[in-house]
């Protein structure tokens, strides 16, 4: 049996803000395909680590001046450097004590079933760039590269790499909740942090709760409101998601995902300075009529959209620049106001003007 | 949290050189590399310095190895260890309430107008297009001038061909900065003048790269960069190219600095 608390300071000595640690048994009731059991049978217990995304990386954002830190630091640079290296110490004091421990950080949904609509296939993630390269026509060189994988253990039907739902997995370590418009609220950082998981078949003195504290997501619709796409349903539309960890139950908005891709990395015409107006005026070929609300959104029309707007930011220059930034801005804001749980964590606020900017096309 | 608190992290992080910028020194600076573009409330920069082995150097100069070079004196420091380093950092002075803009280096990304090239990437990308999202704002992104940034930290200075250096570490360094609006004590600028009389860059530099008036032809150097021997080493996978010229102009520069040889 390892100590929590123990654990605990080795990661935040590691490079992680928070941690909690949960029994396995709560992701009993998870689907097999998203269930962390299977990448590990003999797993015990969940590490859960949360990395704050610095509230300066989304700055410049809100200011309209500055969008590749976000993507290259706080995406990028969590995801591929500071996560991992912080795992690898969490792990290594676990094996140190005799137990396994299997690291898992986020991977870009690279997973068995897609983490954008449930398919099989169909696996973005939008942070990252689709190829649309010349090396797009060999498929290997395309990230979306699992479509052909298959079980391997005798008896169960689910093939590596599964992918589990790194937000309900945080919840169940008793790190935050789901809020309206998907993302993981925690009380410390709101909706700015990412997370990376460590499962051992170690057992743990103690383990956390579920977070039950005063509600984080106060459904005050402003994620819906200041999302450019309107990919997020109106709260008493009626539309969400649920999920349950035993008796705890969670909901969200049941996002349009394809649409969010879209506007997330593209942005439309009024929040993309990367893109002239004109191009957004001529539409060649329809291949924007998503932007237009012409179209619904879906993976073809996403890589119309990648093909038409490759050259103002080919996929090797880096991840994708967050234009639209839209929910968790408009989230930030509001947490900041009185009643929300970053009320009084920043000096000066994240928005210091009425409304967030908008470009005149 | 106050600036010696904050050093005194940054030390045990690895920072060999530390130094905070008075905002009001960049009065006057192209809007589109202006810290306070980033964040209009910010009052200092913040700016640290890793050294780089010098044993990368040497055995370039010895041409015993040339990968090693821009894999881990580049990008492991620029990408990797300023990562961690930065979100470090960053937690320190969010926890005291102010916000940490941090800026490290942007290798493959150019403003639109910046024709440059940088010869440790395979490539660069200028913007196509950049507009104001609204009037009183320069197109994004702001890219803050790294060179101009270590003078107003008093952490070094851009030397006659591009790279910053100081007197401590010659061109060996990285560097990485944090845009902030808390309140800190600020150092006094960059005052030595490294290139005065020297023109030890331009002499080393075999393909003749650097100009004493206009300084380095990046493009010219980034030919030479990855084929000064007549051969060039497989590209890497995370877009650096490796270093074939041995970085002549760094190795003289830090001997003439430094007054011995490598």
């Amino acid at each position: 049996m390892l100590s929590a608390k123990r654990i605990k300071e080795i990661a935040k000595k590691a490079g992680a803000d928070n941690c909690g640690i949960a029994p396995i048994s709560r992701m009993s009731d998870a689907p097999d395909e998203m269930n962390p059991t299977f990448l590990f049978p003999n797993c015990k217990s969940m590490v859960g680590l949360v990395f704050r995304i610095p509230r300066g990386v989304q700055r410049g954002i809100e200011e309209g001046t500055q969008f590749y830190q976000y993507p290259s630091m706080a995406y990028g640079g969590i995801n591929e450097i500071l996560a991992p290296a912080t795992l690898y110490h969490v792990g290594k004091a676990i094996e140190d004590a005799g137990y396994e421990a299997f690291v898992y950080r986020n991977t870009g949904a690279r997973g068995c079933v897609s983490d954008m609509d449930g398919s099989e296939d169909a696996k973005l993630s939008p942070e990252e760039q689709i190829e649309v390269s010349e090396n797009a026509k060999d498929s290997t060189a395309h990230h979306r590269s699992v479509d052909f994988t298959r079980a391997t253990r005798p008896g169960e039907n689910v093939p590596p790499d599964l992918q589990f739902q790194f937000r309900i997995c945080a919840v169940a370590c008793g790190l935050g909740e789901i809020g309206w418009s998907k993302m993981l609220l925690t009380p410390e950082f709101g909706p700015l942090q990412r997370v990376a998981f460590l499962f051992t078949d170690a057992e743990f003195d103690e383990y956390d709760e579920i977070y039950n504290g005063k509600p984080l997501c106060r459904r005050c619709g402003a994620c819906v409101r200041e999302c450019p796409g309107n990919c997020i349903p109106e709260i008493k539309s009626g539309k969400k998601c649920t999920a349950s960890i035993g008796d705890y139950k969670m909901e969200w908005g049941d996002i349009d995902m394809w649409k969010c891709y879209a506007f997330y990395t593209h942005a439309g015409r009024y929040y993309n300075p990367f893109v002239p107006k004109e191009v957004w005026d001529e539409n060649k070929d329809g291949d924007l009529d998503l932007f237009a609300g012409k179209t619904d959104a879906s993976e073809q029309e996403i890589m119309k959209v990648y093909r038409a707007l490759a050259k103002y930011f080919p996929s090797w220059v880096g991840y994708n620049m967050a234009k639209c930034g839209g929910c968790i801005r408009a989230c930030v804001e509001m947490l900041e106001k009185p009643g929300g749980c970053l009320h009084g964590r920043f000096k000066n606020p994240l928005r210091t003007r009425p409304k967030a900017w908008k470009m005149d096309r | 949290m106050n600036r010696e608190t904050i050093e005194q992290v940054a030390r045990e992080l690895g920072a060999a050189m530390f130094g905070v910028g008075d905002l009001k020194l960049f009065e006057g600076e192209d809007p589109r590399h202006d810290p306070k573009q980033v964040c209009p409330k910010a009052q200092a920069i913040i700016g640290f310095g890793i050294p780089v082995p010098k044993g990368l150097y040497k055995t370039m100069k010895d041409e015993s190895q040339f990968y090693a070079y821009t894999t881990l004196g580049v990008k492991a420091i620029d990408e990797e260890y300023f990562d961690i380093f930065l979100f470090k950092m960053a937690s320190i002075i969010e926890d005291a309430g102010y916000d940490a803009c941090l800026q490290r280096t942007t290798p493959n990304l150019r403003v639109k107008g910046d024709k440059t090239a940088n010869p440790e990437m395979i490539g660069v990308y200028e913007l196509a297009h950049a507009e104001a999202v609204e009037p009183g704002k320069p197109p994004p992104d702001v890219m803050i001038d790294f060179g101009k940034a270590a003078r107003a930290c008093g952490i070094g200075m851009p030397g006659r061909y591009g790279r910053v250096i100081n007197r401590e570490y010659g061109p060996f360094m990285r560097y990485a900065f944090i845009i902030t609006d808390a309140p800190l004590e600020t150092n006094a600028p960059y005052a030595d003048d490294l290139c005065a009389g020297c023109d030890a860059c331009v002499k080393a530099c075999d393909a003749g790269c650097i100009d004493v008036e206009k300084g380095l032809d990046s493009w010219k150097c980034w030919e030479h960069y990855n084929k000064a021997r007549g051969y060039s080493l497989p590209r890497t996978q995370w877009g650096y190219q490796a270093c074939l010229c041995g970085r002549k102009c760094d190795v003289a520069c830090w001997e003439h600095i430094k007054g011995v040889k490598l």
